[in-house]
């Protein structure tokens, strides 16, 4: 397994009043599973932003694999703290084939995507929900389907902003192990926000912490 | 009936119309735009209102008043997934309304044409399209309908999942605006139909119902299509039987259509808990 890397060098981020770093420098190995702490407020989801390419640096250099953020995109798969907002209505498995097939312009008539989505919902176990509407759903079932969305364009690193928030401890010590297995089976690094009980030991494969304090990313 | 030359503009002006209303209306409901598929058309009579007055074809002063209108309700729905989005979005279809419905009866109080041409304009006049607007129909519908093909899955994506789509590269305010754009010219061409107090009800009454059935994106775009041109053309026939208005019969059809399929819908889960 190759491990991504992320380096940020004399970086400033500023979200309105809020100052994310200040004139930051880190080399973070996101090995296994990086759980990024921090008080409210603090700007984690603004950070995990930022790695995205959705939020512009006021300075300095972020680089993951050696590309800026706009340009590693790909290697990235994202899911946001408030999935499944969108679409209610629609079926699970028309959520995960839009995350496919969603880059591409044009018409397509392949089944390609409907497979694929399939396959990602199993290895999330989800693929028994995939033709229920997403409204329907519970709030781990939900996180289960958004991961499925996430892991849509194979990805390398996964970004998850509080994956374990409003679960109740069944649900949240499940997604535990799936991402666990998600390392360890698929090699996919992951870098999570969690305000919760979560320690790096929960985990069945490579874990640790980094703190986001007073514009400083302790790694 | 079908001797009349005026009803085959007419069947022939609702095809085209709901092919276009059909899969424009169930993307509006899907990115809960509601609002700006009932304000497009007021702001589309609008356009017509100062067309008349100016003295050119309605059809294109209702085009242009609704695609400004569009642009600017897209430019108040940058970074979709944000929490003020949806807020910014709905306070400018109203002030965009209020404004436009203000300048409306204002070009029709200068072109001296109130009552005749505003009536035509508000409730439609299918019966009396010509070959002229017919053509113009099919080249908007041939126009959006190959821009919706192309956009057609980036938008999918980007209306189920804006903050992913945002973090993957899609271009999602450039997605907006071009589908306001659609949307736009739709609610113009509907507006010949329907008129521009009815001619949300052809787009958004089938929309309505496919949501409602929980259908899948492709059936839900199928089945949007063919209902309003069920509901179009059925509108056409029973408006010749009865004397009644196309725009009266296609509301009333719209919302029976619903209706039908929340009770299809409550009989479906009735069953799955049975």
């Amino acid at each position: 397994m190759i491990t991504p890397c992320l380096v940020g060098r004399k970086l400033l981020l500023q979200v309105g009043p809020c100052t994310v770093l200040n004139n930051a420098d880190f080399d973070l190995p996101l090995n296994g599973i990086t759980i990024l702490r921090g008080a409210n407020g603090v700007g984690k989801t603004s950070f995990l932003r930022a790695i995205l390419g959705l939020i512009p640096l006021q300075t300095g250099t972020l680089l993951l694999d050696h590309k800026p953020p706009k340009q590693a995109r790909h290697l990235i798969g994202y899911m946001p703290q408030k999935a499944g907002q969108h679409a209610p209505m629609l079926p699970v498995i028309s959520h995960v084939i839009a995350c496919i097939s969603g880059k591409n312009w044009g018409l397509s008539w392949s089944r390609a995507p409907r497979r694929e989505a399939l396959r990602l919902l199993t290895i999330t176990g989800a693929a028994h929900l995939a033709d229920r509407p997403l409204g329907v759903l519970s709030g781990g079932e939900r996180q289960r389907v958004a991961l499925a969305q996430a892991l849509a364009h194979q990805p390398r690193l996964l970004i998850l902003d509080e994956p374990l928030a409003a679960l109740d401890p069944q649900a949240r010590n499940a997604n535990r192990i799936l991402f666990s297995e998600l390392y360890n089976r698929y090699g996919i690094a992951l870098l999570m926000t969690a305000h919760s009980a979560l320690e790096a030991d929960d985990f069945s494969c490579p874990a640790h912490e980094i703190w986001l304090e007073e514009g400083q990313l302790h790694v | 009936m079908f001797d009349f030359p005026f009803m085959q503009h007419a069947f022939v002006g609702c095809l085209l119309v709901s092919l276009l209303a059909g899969p424009i209306g169930w993307f509006m409901l899907l990115r809960r735009q509601a609002f700006a598929a009932h304000a497009l058309p007021h702001i589309g009579f609008s356009g017509a209102a100062a067309a008349i007055w100016l003295g050119i074809a309605p059809l294109w002063g209702m085009m242009g008043s609704s695609l400004i209108a569009g642009l600017l309700m897209a430019q108040e729905s940058k970074g979709e997934g944000g929490t003020f989005a949806p807020i910014r979005r709905e306070s400018m279809t109203g002030l965009v309304l209020a404004a436009s419905l203000g300048i409306g009866v204002w070009c029709l109080h200068m072109a001296n044409s109130a009552s005749n041409q505003a009536s035509t304009l508000l409730f439609g006049d299918v019966l009396g399209l010509s070959a002229h607007t017919l053509f113009s129909l099919g080249g908007i519908l041939i126009f959006c309908i190959s821009v919706l093909g192309i956009i057609g899955r980036p938008l999918l994506f980007s209306s189920i999942a804006p903050d992913l789509a945002q973090a993957r590269g899609v271009p999602i305010t450039l997605l907006s605006r071009l589908f306001m754009m659609l949307a736009a010219f739709a609610t113009a061409a509907c507006s010949e139909v329907a008129g521009a107090l009815l001619s949300f009800s052809l787009m958004i009454g089938p929309a309505s119902a496919a949501l409602r059935l929980e259908l899948s994106p492709t059936k839900g775009l199928l089945f949007s299509l063919v209902s309003a041109l069920c509901l179009s053309w059925g509108g056409l026939i029973l408006s010749w039987y009865t004397d009644a208005p196309v725009a009266f019969w296609i509301g009333i059809g719209a919302v029976a259509l619903y209706i039908s399929a929340s009770i299809i819908q409550h009989l479906r889960q009735t069953r799955r808990l049975l």
